[in-house]
């Protein structure tokens, strides 16, 4: 009796979401012997992950705020991923964007929500993609490899944003007469650019509406258009995309445009929607957890959707477990490689086909 | 299966006793291999005696290669015996093939391009862990000496010609005590007299009572030097026969099933103004070396202009700086007159160029894109294929289903990821997206290359149907049949540099051979 | 007072640049043999957290090294699986090998934050001769180090004859570029491939335990903060030569800590954090710009799986 490992053509639709959904089970169990090398009982740890996520109106809510900024950065990099160009810096394009937000809501504080909300998104949006578009030069134009840049790139901007709030945006607190620098925040940004709210919870309807816009579009933009169909050609075959004269260096520029662009929206919708200021802990790390969903969900609004809620159940039961069982915060990194892992390893399954013989 | 028994021994004499008193150097029985969609060996009987040259011939995708990489350990059959000198044995890799003594030269050489001779000999074979190399270089040079396989240990294998790469390939194999020796299509890549002196290598090795393996599908060479014939047909054997008792002509019915003709027929055209001209060019390669130097031609409307040449001379460069895939470091390429020198792919291909590239599947299609999709590659963005930013699916998928009708791609559907393709199939795909817009040039490297018999001759046709619609095209192959058949004109190309320029029949192949070579230049003034 | 500061900024610029340099042979190796692993990072800090564990517990620093190069190895090793086995994507196994890590740790070293490393189990420097180490300026860093600094040197002028001097060498530099052709020569591609990328994931490892047990004896979460990274890029920039790797990862510890030495003269200390990544990026583009003048580019089987009788 023999293992024998032969190519496979074609996978059906069915068995590839079969193929996912055993990958993300995989992870799963995995992560409950961790749990219970932990001393702690899996089932309890899950029971109170889904009930608190997925189990109540106020923890549905809360997924959902988990799940917007998600969903957005992971729309952009579900996009870029398609060509094959790896954008890790989501998380500093997410910080450009929210930076660039905050200078114009305290630029601008008089300006009415209708024109000051829209403006911020649009620098914001700007502003992502502006932190992106260097690191995708450099792949074009030098062949520099892009993880290592956009994660750099990353990096560099939360120093500065660190610096930021040491010095020029730290605010000072008035306590009577006196005036003091106080702990390492910013000012909070006019009530005119905070997002309007879904009643009783913290969902910020604006930016989830342009959350599921986005994972329309990025499919649409995929699918449909001229610079989708040249998006693919470079992914699946580069040589053959120079031979019929599609530009490398614009696919991967305006795929950087637009992912940078969408995560530096997420950030605008953090900032506006839910924190109002900077802290030094403004980051949490959506920009990473997106790489996930995006590798998860595929380039499919469906898909998106479901990985992304999925995650962001993840995410607001993974602070449930630091708070009820005292987990460090790492342990959503250790879900997140697991799963990576697992996908992966299961996606062998997609491209061969394993069969006993004799 | 005892045929060939005494030719082999009546050739080498002495060598030959030894198969006669002991067992087949290898049997190979009811070999039978499967691959996805295709049964390339279907019971396969086979059969090497010591110090005799055995030629398996058969069609491209006849299943010869699969059995050979079956015998080499690269593929395991799903059924069959194997025996190695009379044992049966389990070849299950290369590393046990090795061990039996069986060594091959592959079609695609197994180089190391940017190491030494040496060290890729000494990848296999280096006795001493702290240095390598001392040993091999001296054993390079022996076998040199014996065999005639003049190659210097020290060159990195970039800088060699095909010819000494294949040299080294064998000089491996004989290194790994290797007494049956496999080699893959190993002509496709030597001038005529490179292709004389492999065989007096391969005659030397017989004589001392080697086994020797010769795919092909040359049927001259066959009867050139080898001393039995394997045929095999869509993965089957057709029959083994001693050379001696055979012809080319029966050879080419067993290889084909049918009577063949060996010359396309090809029409009269009028031949019209020059469509391409390349004036002094200058092309930098890879290596940052001169790949093309100085080259001027002229090709005209309703004209096939070929170029021969072993392949590394300068032919790829020059087909891609047309193409504008390369820059042109000085003179001038015009298309009907218009100055196009480092225009961009896109403004060339708009100006009527087609290109059918050297690679099919590295450079000419999409694998995991649709069969329509990949027929609109180069016009993906104009009417009526988009509007505007959006794509325009029902006008793909019409030309899809013209053009799949036209060109009669076979194909389970035009959604079907090009990648399913068979080879002939994907050549088809590529020649009806560039010949269906009506090219005024048309670039076509290798464009007949590891495709089977038939579709082979669709392609031939498409190119002279291509040059009756009055197209001037630049055909590039190392078939020198291929060439000679199908060109109005031919230019050998050496060194970067078109060293001779002829009308097919106007040059022996003698002194073509001496051109490829570098050793002579000339031929007639053919210019139009 | 010039030298005094110019000695010291060597001295540190070659303690920080060692794991840096460990990190750096091993992903050479690795890459060397084909595999892309970008989870340096993430086999770094496990190598950091295990060296710290060990060494609190036993307070012998060279078995907590030894644990380390142990904890990177098998780290390694799911990568490796995922990339030779599976053949899955490579830069995607590296990303989530990292995630793993920087994740584990901080799990694991939940109860350990902030806590420092006893000194016995540290590795403290000493001098190789007091004479030489009184040179001016460069004594202190040439000759006042400790012992483990030295033996990465060691190592990596060892591999460095391994890679470019031995039959083994010309092994691993072919399944790098043409794994076929090794192949059909009977050398076990994968055997090749697990042994680098485990090399890799130990060398990782040590690195990793150089900054519990030396540069920063304690435990944080995220202590490598990047340097895997920087490691990635410096691979690069070292054309894929231990040599040249000894050579860029001091350069990069020294500027490192010469601009530490910017402070006192007004710059922001937040600001100087970014220099390293900002430097990361220059290395980069420095590298990428070298290798398309030399054309020598990387390993051409770089992060190609192989299957035999597959193109």
């Amino acid at each position: 009796m023999r293992l024998v490992v032969e190519k496979r053509t074609v996978a059906s639709r069915r068995f590839s979401v079969a193929v996912r959904v055993a990958s993300v089970a995989a992870a799963l169990l995995t992560m409950a012997a961790v749990f219970a090398g932990y001393g702690l009982d899996p089932v309890r740890v899950y029971g109170g992950i889904f009930s608190k996520a997925f189990g109540t109106p106020v923890g549905l809510a809360e997924t959902v705020v988990r799940m917007i900024p998600l969903l957005l950065i992971s729309s952009g990099l579900a996009l870029v991923f398609k060509a094959q160009f790896w954008n890790i810096g989501a998380e500093g394009q997410f910080l450009a964007g929210a930076m660039a937000a905050f200078v114009v809501a305290t630029s601008l504080p008089d300006l009415p929500p209708h024109l000051l909300i829209p403006l911020m998104f649009a620098v914001g949006f700007l502003a992502g993609a502006a932190w992106g578009v260097p690191t995708a030069f450099m792949r074009a134009k030098l062949n520099v490899n892009e993880v290592i840049t956009t994660l750099m790139f990353t990096y560099i901007l939360d120093w500065i944003f660190q610096w930021t709030l040491s010095g020029p945006w730290k605010a000072r607190e008035t306590v009577g007469q006196l005036t003091y620098s106080g702990f390492r925040h910013s000012v909070v940004i006019t009530e005119n650019a905070w997002l309007p709210l879904i009643e009783g919870t913290r969902v910020h309807w604006p930016t989830l509406a342009l959350a599921v816009a986005a994972a329309i579009a990025a499919y649409l933009v995929v699918s449909r258009t001229t610079f989708g169909y040249e998006l693919r050609v470079v992914g699946d075959n580069p040589e053959a995309a120079r031979a019929a004269g599609i530009s490398y260096s614009k696919v991967v520029s305006v795929g950087m445009i637009i992912s940078g662009g969408l995560a530096g929206m997420a950030g605008v919708g953090e900032l506006a929607g839910i924190q109002h200021r900077f802290t030094a802990e403004f980051l949490t790390g959506y920009g990473y957890d997106a790489i996930i969903t995006a590798w998860l969900g595929g380039m499919n609004p469906v898909g998106l959707l479901v990985a992304n809620f999925l995650l962001g159940g993840l995410v607001v039961g993974g602070d449930y477990l630091q708070i009820k069982f005292r987990l460090p915060g790492g342990m959503i990194d250790m879900f997140n490689g697991t799963i990576l892992f697992f996908v992966l390893a299961f996606e062998f399954l997609l491209r061969y086909r394993i069969r006993i013989r004799r | 299966m005892s045929v060939g028994r005494e030719e082999s021994a009546s050739v080498g004499g002495h060598p030959g006793e030894a198969g006669l008193a002991g067992p087949p150097l290898v049997r190979m029985e009811g070999i039978v291999k499967r691959f996805p969609g295709v049964l390339a060996n279907d019971h396969v009987d086979f059969e090497l005696v010591p110090g005799e040259v055995h030629a398996l011939l058969g069609e491209n995708g006849a299943g010869k290669t699969t059995l050979m990489n079956i015998l080499f350990g690269i593929y395991t059959p799903d059924e069959g015996r194997i025996y190695v000198r009379g044992e049966e044995v389990w070849i299950g890799s290369p590393r046990d093939a090795i061990r039996l003594g069986i060594g091959m030269v592959h079609q695609h050489f197994l180089l190391v391009d940017r190491h030494t001779v040496a060290e890729n000999v000494a990848l296999g074979f280096a006795e001493s862990q702290l240095s390598p190399l001392r040993e091999v270089r001296r054993r390079i040079s022996e076998f040199s000496e014996r065999y005639g396989l003049k190659v210097d240990p020290d060159a990195y294998v970039w800088q060699l010609s095909a010819g000494e790469q294949q040299r080294v390939e064998i000089i491996k194999a004989l290194y790994a005590g290797a007494d049956i020796l496999i080699l893959d299509e190993p002509t496709s890549v030597l001038t005529p007299q490179e292709t004389r002196e492999l065989f007096e290598v391969l005659r030397r090795m017989r004589d001392e009572g080697k086994g020797v393996i010769f795919i092909t599908h040359k049927l001259e060479e066959v009867m050139a030097v080898a001393d039995r014939v394997t045929v095999l047909r869509r993965g089957k054997v057709i029959g083994t026969v001693p050379a001696s008792e055979t012809d080319e002509r029966s050879l080419a019915r067993m290889m084909v099933g049918r009577e063949v003709l060996f010359r396309l027929e090809k029409g009269e055209v009028q031949v019209g103004p020059p469509a391409l001209e390349v004036r002094d060019l200058w092309v930098v390669g890879d290596r940052g070396l001169d790949a093309v130097r100085g080259v001027t031609m002229t090709v005209r409307r309703g004209e096939i202009y070929g170029i021969a040449g072993v392949a590394g001379n300068g032919q790829r460069e020059l087909i891609e700086a047309i193409a504008g895939l390369r820059k042109v470091k000085s003179g001038s390429i015009h298309i009907s007159g218009v100055d196009v020198t480092n225009k961009s792919p896109k403004v060339i291909h708009g100006m009527g160029v087609a290109h059918v590239p050297e690679e099919r599947l590295r450079h000419g299609i999409v694998p995991n894109l649709s069969v329509a999709e990949n027929l609109v590659l180069k016009d993906y963005d104009r009417e009526p294929f988009s509007r505007g930013v959006l794509l325009n699916y029902e006008a793909i998928e019409r030309n899809a289903e013209d053009l799949v009708e036209r060109f009669e791609i076979v194909t389970p559907s035009i959604r079907t990821p090009a990648k399913l393709l068979s080879g002939g199939n994907i050549q088809r795909l590529i020649c009806a997206r560039e010949f269906s817009r009506e090219p005024k040039v048309i670039l076509a490297a290798h464009p007949t290359y590891g495709l089977d018999v038939g579709a082979t001759e669709s392609i031939r046709r498409l190119l002279l149907e291509e040059r009756s619609r009055g197209a001037a095209v630049l055909l590039v192959s190392e078939d020198l049949e291929e060439v000679l058949n199908l060109s109005d004109r031919v230019g050998v190309m050496y060194g970067g540099e078109i060293v001779g320029e002829f009308r097919p029949g106007e040059v022996d192949m003698e002194e073509v051979g001496l051109m490829m070579a570098g050793v002579r230049r000339g031929g007639s003034q053919a210019a139009g | 007072m010039q030298a005094e500061l110019i000695s010291s900024v060597l001295w540190i610029g070659l303690r920080s640049g060692t794991p840096l340099l460990l990190a750096t042979v091993g992903e050479i190796y690795a890459e060397r043999s084909g595999i892309l692993n970008l989870g340096i990072e993430g086999m770094m800090i496990i190598g950091a957290f295990t060296a710290f564990a060990v060494g609190q517990a036993t307070s012998s620093p060279w078995l907590a090294m030894a644990a380390a190069a142990a904890a990177g190895l098998a780290a390694s090793l799911i990568h490796a699986f995922i990339s030779i086995h599976l053949r899955g994507n490579q830069v995607v196994s590296g990303l989530a090998l990292t995630m793993f890590g920087l994740g584990l740790t901080s799990v694991a070293g939940g109860t350990f934050v902030g806590a420092a490393l006893p000194r016995e189990a540290r590795i403290i420097p000493s001098p190789l001769s007091e004479e030489l180490a009184a040179i001016p300026v460069i004594g202190k860093a040439l000759f006042d180090q400790d012992p483990f600094l030295y033996l990465s040197i060691l190592i990596s002028v060892l591999l460095w004859f391994v890679l470019y001097k031995t039959k083994l060498g010309i092994v691993i530099r072919s399944v790098g570029e043409n794994p076929a052709a090794a192949d059909a020569l009977g050398v076990n591609v994968y055997a090749v491939r697990y042994a680098c990328t485990a090399l890799g994931g130990a060398l990782a490892g040590m690195a990793g335990s150089y900054i519990t047990l030396s540069l920063r004896p304690g435990w944080v979460e995220n202590i490598t903060a990047g340097r895997g990274w920087i490691a990635v890029a410096l691979t690069i920039f070292a054309l894929w030569d231990p040599l040249k790797a000894i050579a860029g990862s001091y350069l990069f510890g020294i500027v490192e800590a010469g601009t530490y030495n910017l402070q006192p003269l007004g710059f922001s200390q937040w600001l100087l954090n970014a220099i390293p990544y900002v430097l990361t990026v220059v290395i980069l583009v420095a590298g990428a710009t070298e290798t398309m003048r030399k054309k020598m580019g990387a390993p051409a089987a770089l992060g190609v799986p192989y299957v035999r009788g597959e193109k």
